[in-house]
């Protein structure tokens, strides 16, 4: 209930203020409030109640900032509630990564996402994918949702994801390894740890999977000034290189090692730090190595030379850096906006309704545009508003007539566009390569432009699509149930001019033959021309009984009762009702006496079982047999008979109405079996049919019921 | 051609129209020989040589019409179609073929015995003055 409530207001009271209350009879009357307090209203149970309100109304509360920060695009961290972010790494410490993470949100009912960060440009190991991959998929498993991310730097991305996704909590993995490989790399922990400010950063070793406990990181103000700082010292390290170097080396040598730091600043840190670099750079050669050494002055022309060359080289090389990081930048939005249409054309493939869909695309114009969107469909000859959001947006009159023109002409309108450029509205369609089949509109100062326009007009193409095959599909299902209905119409009206006819004629030819006849005829001729008239005239009885029997089971206006029947009365009875000509052929029985009594509607279940002898006689070459067996608490009746049996490829339609498997030796109407099966499965039982029998011939339906107390 | 009762094929796969139509024929004179099937109907037209033939038009095997065709191809033996099929189209497609007469379902006993009557009259007509080829003998309307 909670979740479905639009807000939520928590009013706290404590324990004993409640109590007090209910002794006022503020809660319930006095009588009833003496009782609640013994049995329900006790001090554990009250403090029990109050943690969960405030928990519920907290993760409530949590989402709605979420969402909050979200549509205003505020990074966090936000302190409230936590939310758990698992770093997955190629190292395979992955799945223990997440198993720490999930545990942790698990106790502290917090939602936790696992992330992968893969570096711009190099192709991660087949063995590090693998573990990769197994630990998302652990994380899926779990209940976590799964990101990947592409970054140039590792540390930067991470920070930057788990900012904007108000993380409080970062899982990361630590393989242990040599010291002194440890003491070279850059360790991502390490770099975590110092530049996370405000999230606890918990370490899950390679031994040790339990997470040991967070240490939060100190702020550090300068860490902007960091590859500054990194290119200084490489500098300061080159020069103190190349004075133990000196005297082995060449000046040009000792430029090469500047260079080379330089380098190192900009693939590492980009083209600002690799520019300052190579400007320190500059002055300590120009300071330390040129002469006169210890000046800023240049006595020679080739160290000159040498000055100018190297200044430009790292002003190019920094320059390239610099680019090679930002197409690394747009890559990601790339990436990001891929992601959310692939995570779009998911949830439009999921979305079965146009209401579904329609949510799907406002909601993700809205994502896009950062303004109100609202999607218009055809109705009629008008356009019908489906979905908007903000859901108190609405379109004037006019701008209902841009609307229409942008449905008719397949062409943005409104807002931006040479059309109705009056409306506050922009309006674009969602259009296949035939037709538009729909409106966006969206609020905005202007059309969209750009990547956005793009990423839009995919949206809507995707939307288009999704609404022809929902529209296709409709018309699928309504083509379906009207060659159905035709179908059945057909069969109806082709059974009852045979099935009615067939008996009249006889019946008709019978009686006159018996009129003109008259004392002419001989005794046997006329009784069995007298048996003719009665035959046909039952015949005549059972089609009716199951045209009507076929009305009631379609309406579904009977209940069948549930009473204890015996089953050799049933089939008794069922032979009884059967024809003459029927019961010629002798049918053999195999009730055991002690057969417990089924559960069933004697009439609908001796009505099943005329059915099936009808059936069985009609198709027998010359055996026809009814046997019951009891198993458990199920009783199972089987008619058999020897004839050719079902061709394989009729089963499944065996006991589909109207439907006459061929070839069908007196014509039956198709209905028998069908009412047989609709009125033992209304009695809670189940039929089925084996053809072949035996021997490669007959058939044999079975009928299962539950079983009676014993008699 | 028997000389003494005239055999009449009944061809039906109604088991019920069968039989009193074999009781009633049976105790007006006639010998009756039965088929269910199309296949059967040919097989002993061709064996037992009717005096005449009454033809239910749906078989289960077949169409009745196709066993008309066939049996007009070596035989002039009458035929009398009895078919529930009321239609004007499917009456002249029937006749057309070779049928002698059309007899709807459900018919009277006494109408059908006649039919039966006139058309093995034509039928020894056409007998005695035997017609090389062409088109079909008017059929009697009587």
């Amino acid at each position: 209930m909670l979740e479905r409530a639009a807000e939520i207001e928590l009013i706290d009271l404590t324990p004993e203020e409640l109590l007090a209350r209910l002794a006022e009879g503020k809660v319930y009357a006095p009588h009833l409030a003496g009782r609640a307090r013994e049995s329900f209203f006790k001090p554990g149970n009250l403090t029990a109640l109050r943690e969960l309100a405030l928990r519920r109304a907290a993760e409530r509360v949590d989402d709605q900032l979420v969402g909050y920060m979200r549509a205003h695009a505020i990074e966090g961290p936000w302190a409230a509630g936590e939310r758990i972010l698992a770093l997955v790494g190629p190292d395979g410490l992955g799945p223990a990564v997440v198993r720490a993470a999930n545990r942790i949100a698990d106790q502290l009912r917090a939602p936790f996402v696992a992330v992968t960060v893969e570096a711009a440009g190099r192709l991660p190991s087949p063995a590090g994918d693998a573990s990769v991959a197994e630990a998302l998929a652990l994380a899926g498993r779990l209940g976590g949702r799964v990101e990947r991310l592409v970054a140039t730097d590792l540390v930067d991305e991470i920070l930057r994801f788990a900012r904007k996704g108000n993380f409080t909590q970062i899982f990361v993995g630590r393989s242990r390894s040599a010291w002194w490989r440890e003491a070279l790399r850059r360790s991502l922990v390490g770099a975590l740890v110092r530049r996370a400010d405000g999230v606890a950063i918990h370490v899950v070793s390679e031994s040790r999977p339990a997470p040991r406990s967070g240490s939060t990181a100190e702020r550090l103000e300068w860490r902007r000034a960091l590859p500054y700082a990194a290119g200084l010292a490489a500098v300061a390290g080159v020069v103190g290189l190349a004075t133990i170097v000196r005297d082995l080396a060449t000046t040009a040598n000792v430029a090469m090692l500047f260079l080379g730091a330089v380098i190192f600043v900009a693939v590492r840190f980009g083209a600002r730090p690799a520019l300052a670099a190579s400007v320190a750079a500059f002055l300590a050669y120009n300071f330390f190595f040129t002469e006169p050494v210890y000046t800023l002055n240049v006595e020679h022309w080739h160290d000159l030379i040498a000055l100018a060359v190297f200044v430009v080289v790292a002003g190019v090389t920094g320059t390239l850096a610099g680019r090679v990081r930002a197409q690394a930048l747009a890559g990601r939005e790339r990436i990001a906006a891929l992601g959310t249409l692939y995570d779009f054309a998911r949830r439009l493939g999921a979305a079965s309704t146009l209401d579904d869909l329609m949510h799907a695309v406002v909601l993700q114009a809205h994502r896009l545009v950062g303004s109100p969107a609202i999607a218009l469909l055809p109705d009629g000859d008008d356009l019908a508003e489906r979905y908007a959001w903000p859901p108190d947006e609405a379109l004037g009159d006019g701008d209902r007539a841009a609307a229409r023109w942008a449905l008719a002409h397949a062409e943005p309108a409104g807002r931006g566009t040479g059309t109705l450029p009056s409306s506050a509205w922009h309006f674009r369609p969602m259009r296949t390569a035939k037709r538009a089949l729909g409106v966006l509109c969206v609020k905005a100062d202007r059309a969209p432009e750009g990547d956005a326009a793009r990423t839009l007009d995919a949206v809507l193409d995707q939307a288009a699509v999704a609404l022809e095959r929902i529209a296709l599909e409709a018309q699928a299902a309504q083509a379906a149930a009207l060659a159905e209905t035709d179908r059945l119409r057909s069969a109806l009206l082709s059974s009852v001019s045979h099935d009615l006819r067939t008996p009249l004629t006889a019946i008709l030819g019978a009686a006159s033959a018996l009129r003109d006849g008259g004392d002419r005829l001989p005794t046997a001729a006329r009784s069995d021309l007298a048996a003719t008239v009665e035959e046909g005239a039952r015949r005549l009885d059972r089609f009716v009984a199951n045209l009507l029997d076929m009305t009631r089971l379609e309406a579904g206006a009977f209940a069948a009762k549930r009473e204890l029947v015996d089953v050799a009365d049933a089939v008794e009875g069922a032979l009884g009702r059967l024809s003459r000509e029927r019961a010629g052929r002798s049918v053999r029985r195999d009730l055991p006496g002690d057969l417990p009594p089924v559960l069933a509607d004697a009439v609908l279940l001796e009505t099943a079982l005329v059915n099936l002898l009808d059936n069985a006689a009609k198709h027998a070459a010359s055996a026809v047999g009814v046997e019951a067996r009891a198993a458990r608490d199920r009783v199972r009746i089987a008619v058999w008979d020897d004839g050719p049996g079902v061709r394989p490829e009729d089963l499944p339609r065996l006991f589909d109405r109207f439907f006459r498997a061929a070839p069908s030796p007196d014509g039956g109407v198709g209905l028998g079996l069908s009412i047989a099966k609709g009125f033992v499965e209304a009695m809670g039982g189940a039929i089925a049919i084996e053809s072949p029998a035996a021997q490669g011939r007959g058939a044999r339906f079975t009928i299962e019921l539950p079983a009676g107390a014993p008699p | 051609m028997t000389a003494g009762r005239p055999r009449i094929l009944v061809v039906d796969d109604e088991p019920q129209i069968l039989r009193f139509l074999r009781t009633s024929l049976a105790a007006n004179g006639y010998d009756v020989i039965e088929a269910a099937t199309a296949a059967e109907a040919l097989r002993r037209a061709a064996a037992d040589a009717p005096d005449a033939i009454l033809l239910d038009l749906g078989l289960p095997d077949g169409d009745g019409k196709d066993v008309v065709r066939a049996i007009r191809e070596g035989s002039r033996v009458p035929i009398v179609v009895v078919s529930a099929r009321a239609r004007e189209a499917e009456k002249i497609d029937a006749l057309d073929l070779g049928a002698d007469d059309y007899v709807n379902k459900p018919f009277g006993m006494g109408e059908l015995l006649a039919r039966l009557r006139a058309a093995l009259r034509h039928g020894l007509a056409a007998t005695a003055t035997p017609r090389s080829s062409g088109p079909d003998p008017c059929p009697s309307i009587s």
